[in-house]
């Protein structure tokens, strides 16, 4: 080492007070000895205010006993590597901090300790992020497993009757058709999942054209029809004729159809599906209201995201968790909204969707 | 009993429920079918109190709604009565064998079954059952 001690002392002390972590010292009995710039920003309390008082003015009650453990190991000669725990700031605050303490050594003597903390609060809250994104992901591949293994099996199962020959010529004719359904079931999964994969890399193109809103709303609803009759759900229209956009008209039945299905999904036979279309204020207006399960408002921010699927639900009754994001892209690739309100578990939902009446230049394409 | 074996088989989903029964009779299996655990309970005990050697094996979904069939398991299980009737159980989940160790089927299989794998199981449960029952296996 070149220079001085007054020098390098001189050095030490001005790289200590302008470092972003926190670096505290303190004697073996705990009593805080310096405290620089950033411990002031991370605890609150300046220099002159920390200085001579306990170490445990910034330890929460319930962590006292970390205290006594550093400390032992400190006389001890040994050093605390990155030991993530939680500290009190001035205003009583918690903060989530990476400590690393070492001892301060006179010659052979141990004589205090130097602590450096890290605020890892943002390190913590991404880590959650990475965890639950993951869990997701998780939890996605085991819904997809399932929904892709259900109608194989029936496919695959009758597939194998048939071809046995086992069947009267009325359960062959009833084999055809489970095939048939089971496999429209399975190219709609694909469907959505590929959709999707479009969307996440940004490959999603609309066919944008002169599009009658009010006859597109009319097929959605003339298709889904059969399913609401199947579930003993009524089905009522109110369609003001002549709604006309620029759109993809292909991309709006999906939307209605995935909005319709919903509404199915989570409405209880006897229950009613009611869908009004008007032209108002410049926009295009589609509601769709259910007297169906309703959403809570804990869950209502989180329905338009990928994936996401009511607690419990997502495998008694099926999908990906994908309908709702993909409706939501192609309402806003149109230069549209969506919104859902519910008044609470048990009310209905409703999903409100608009649409510029003159799209054209505002579609992104 | 009859010369037929007689399982219990309970799936939530109909054409999965349809398919696998048609599997077992074509293989000269008798099936009484349930919808879920619940319907299963009424039915275990109706057709055991009928003829104690059926049902000979249970053909057990895993994942159902209202009540699932590690519920039904648990509550076959306390049942002295029943609670040695093989289960063979059939899902769609992935990561099956991890869920369902603790239920202690006879056999695991995971849709899409292959049939004659399916009918073999059943058959092997069934003449392990009637087998430690001291009835005569099937055919």
């Amino acid at each position: 080492m070149t220079g001085s001690f007054d020098d390098s002392a001189f050095r030490l002390a001005a790289i200590v007070e302008s470092s972003d972590d926190a670096i505290v010292s303190k004697d073996l009995n705990g009593y805080i000895r310096t405290w620089n710039k950033s411990a002031e920003r991370l605890f609150g309390y300046t220099a002159a205010e920390a200085v001579g008082r306990h170490i445990t003015m910034i330890i929460p009650d319930d962590r006292r006993s970390e205290e006594d453990e550093v400390l032992r190991r400190i006389r001890a000669g040994l050093v605390v590597d990155h030991f993530e725990t939680v500290r009190q700031r001035k205003d009583g605050s918690l903060v989530d901090i990476s400590l690393t303490i070492s001892p301060i050594r006179r010659g052979d003597e141990i004589i205090g300790a130097s602590k450096i903390a890290r605020d890892i609060t943002e390190q913590r809250r991404l880590r959650q992020e990475a965890l639950e994104a993951n869990r997701q992901k998780d939890e996605f591949l085991a819904t997809l497993s399932h929904e892709l293994r259900t109608p194989l099996n029936a496919v695959l199962g009758y597939a194998a009757m048939l071809q046995r020959d086992s069947l009267d010529e009325e359960r062959r004719r009833k084999a055809i058709d489970v095939i048939q359904r089971n496999a429209q079931i399975l190219t709609e999964l694909v469907g959505e999942l590929l959709e999707t994969s479009r969307i996440v890399s940004g490959k999603v193109r609309l066919v944008v054209d002169d599009c009658d809103l009010s006859t597109v709303v009319s097929e959605a609803v003339e298709n889904i029809r059969p399913s609401a009759d199947a579930k003993q759900l009524r089905l009522e229209q109110s369609i003001q004729p002549d709604v006309k956009i620029r759109g993809d008209a292909e991309r709006l039945q999906q939307v209605m159809w995935n909005l319709f299905t919903n509404a199915i999904k989570f409405t209880p036979p006897q229950g009613v599906i009611k869908v009004t279309v008007s032209a108002e204020d410049g926009n295009a207006r589609i509601v769709v209201k259910d007297t169906g399960v309703g959403v809570g408002a804990d869950a209502l921010p989180h329905i338009f995201q990928r994936f996401w699927q009511p607690e419990g639900v997502s495998r008694e009754l099926g999908g990906l968790g994908l309908g709702l994001a993909l409706s939501r892209n192609f309402v806003e690739l149109h230069g549209g909204r969506i919104a859902a309100r519910s008044e609470g578990i048990g009310k209905g939902t409703e999903f409100e969707v608009t649409l510029p009446l003159h799209a054209g230049a505002a579609i992104s394409k | 009993m009859g010369a037929r074996p007689h399982v219990l088989l309970i799936e939530d989903d109909p054409d999965t429920r349809e398919v696998l029964r048609l599997i077992l009779e074509a293989d000269g299996i008798d099936v009484t079918a349930a919808q879920d655990g619940l319907d299963a309970l009424a039915r275990l005990e109706e057709i055991h109190h009928d003829d104690p050697l059926t049902p000979c094996a249970i053909v057990l979904d895993y994942m159902m709604p209202r009540f699932s069939g590690a519920q039904f398991r648990a509550r076959q299980l306390a049942n002295p009565e029943t609670a040695d009737v093989p289960v063979i159980l059939v899902s769609a989940v992935s990561d099956l064998e991890s869920h369902a160790k603790a239920m202690h089927p006879f056999a695991m299989l995971q849709k899409p079954v292959d049939p004659d794998q399916f009918t073999s199981l059943v058959r092997q449960a069934s003449i392990d059952y009637l087998s430690r029952h001291q009835a005569r296996p099937p055919a």
